[in-house]
């Protein structure tokens, strides 16, 4: 028993789980799913409306690219809260 | 099946050979990459290029910079400086282009009424505002060349910094933004009526008021600057540092032996892929802070649609 505490306790000092990192990697990971899906939709979208009426190619244009900003804006808030956990 | 080989056929027989075609190709590449290495040698001897740990640069390596003066007790910094260096070029340059404005435009003229005009007026203002945005041109031009312009120095050769990732400059024009849209808005509809309509839009079933008015109240007046502000901010910083980490990169891969002095064209040329997709963004966020901007101004304008 005590050699199980005194591995478990040299494990423990030895690989020191960061909870930063962790805190790192998942703001980020999490944060890219929705707005990789949404940026996804909206140009799939865009390219079936020009499909349909080329015509129509300006606007759609233009909506599409406001957008992919405002999703995109979602996953970089993840980027940004990536370096302010600590 | 013979009808259509006969109507099939091609009227020029045999197609040059395909060996001596190959042979120029991988001639030419390989020339290409004696040229680069030539000048990653140059480079090397000429810059002192030794460092051959690769340390990807930290945020404080690439944004922090020290004060070259003082005005006061204010400190001036390198992005203070181009960023005044930039609203003088604006100012130097839309007073020679509308200064003495002729009806046939000269060429600065020409493409500046493009730019303004066409652009600003016709896709921005009277996109998002309706008739009333031709009274709002100046400050959305003013907004668009003035962020265009500060983005734009991110991939300037000499100057090499986005202006607009010093998180200062993106949220001083957000709260200047917020207070434009919400005094639009309150000047126009009274000030409870204002909140009024942003609260309780019409045309909503009488029981999800209660859900949603908190949401649209702290989505219209909290969370849009700092969306407004943070986008821009984000993306100049997210292209800054991947250039940085991409060159640092590429440094390293000079300073180790002639087979980084081959093999940096790898990172290098990513790079430079990425300096011409960085300027789609660059581009991208200036026009959208802008028409996000006219946006809310029509919603402040037009409050009830």
């Amino acid at each position: 028993m005590a050699v199980l505490a005194a591995i478990v306790t040299f494990l423990a000092q030895a690989t020191t789980i960061s909870t930063k990192g962790i805190g790192q990697g998942l703001v980020y990971g999490l944060a890219a799913i929705g707005p990789g899906i949404g940026i996804g939709i909206i140009f799939g979208k865009a390219i079936e409306a020009v499909a349909r009426q080329p015509e129509a190619r300006g606007q759609v244009q233009t909506l599409m690219f406001i957008g992919f900003a405002l999703a995109e804006a979602l996953a970089l808030f993840g980027f940004v809260l990536f370096f302010i956990v600590k | 099946m013979t009808t259509v080989s006969a109507t099939a056929a091609p009227l020029v027989t045999g197609t040059p050979p395909e060996k001596k075609k190959k042979g120029g190709r991988l001639l030419k590449i390989a020339g290409f990459l004696v040229v680069t290495t030539g000048i990653a040698y140059a480079a090397a001897a000429v810059f002192n290029i030794h460092h051959n740990v690769f340390a990807a640069p930290t945020v404080t390596e690439l944004f922090t910079f020290r004060p070259i003066f003082k005005i006061g007790s204010w400190d001036v910094t390198f992005p203070t400086l181009v960023m005044f260096g930039m609203t003088f070029v604006i100012i130097v340059l839309f007073l020679r282009g509308f200064g003495n404005a002729k009806v046939v435009p000269g060429k600065l003229q020409n493409v500046l009424e493009a730019g303004v005009f066409d652009f600003v007026r016709d896709q921005i203002a009277l996109t998002a505002i309706g008739p009333e945005g031709a009274a709002w041109v100046p400050f959305l031009t003013a907004m668009f060349f003035w962020i265009f312009f500060n983005n734009f120095m991110s991939i300037f050769p000499i100057i090499q910094f986005p202006v607009t990732s010093r998180m200062a400059y993106p949220a001083t024009l957000a709260i200047m933004v917020w207070f434009i849209y919400n005094g639009v808005g309150i000047k126009q509809n009274g000030f409870f009526k204002y909140f009024k309509n942003i609260m309780f839009p019409p045309g909503v079933p009488k029981a999800i008021y209660i859900l949603l008015s908190p949401i649209e109240l702290f989505s219209t007046v909290f969370v849009r600057p700092i969306t407004l502000s943070v986008r821009l901010f984000a993306n100049m910083v997210a292209g800054h540092l991947i250039l940085g980490v991409l060159f640092v990169g590429s440094s390293v891969f000079i300073a180790g032996g002639a087979l980084g002095k081959i093999g940096y064209v790898a990172p290098f040329g990513l790079s430079i892929l990425l300096m011409g997709l960085e300027l789609f963004v660059i581009f991208m966020q200036a026009f959208i802070f802008t028409i996000l901007t006219a946006v809310y101004l029509g919603g402040a304008i037009h409050q009830e649609h």
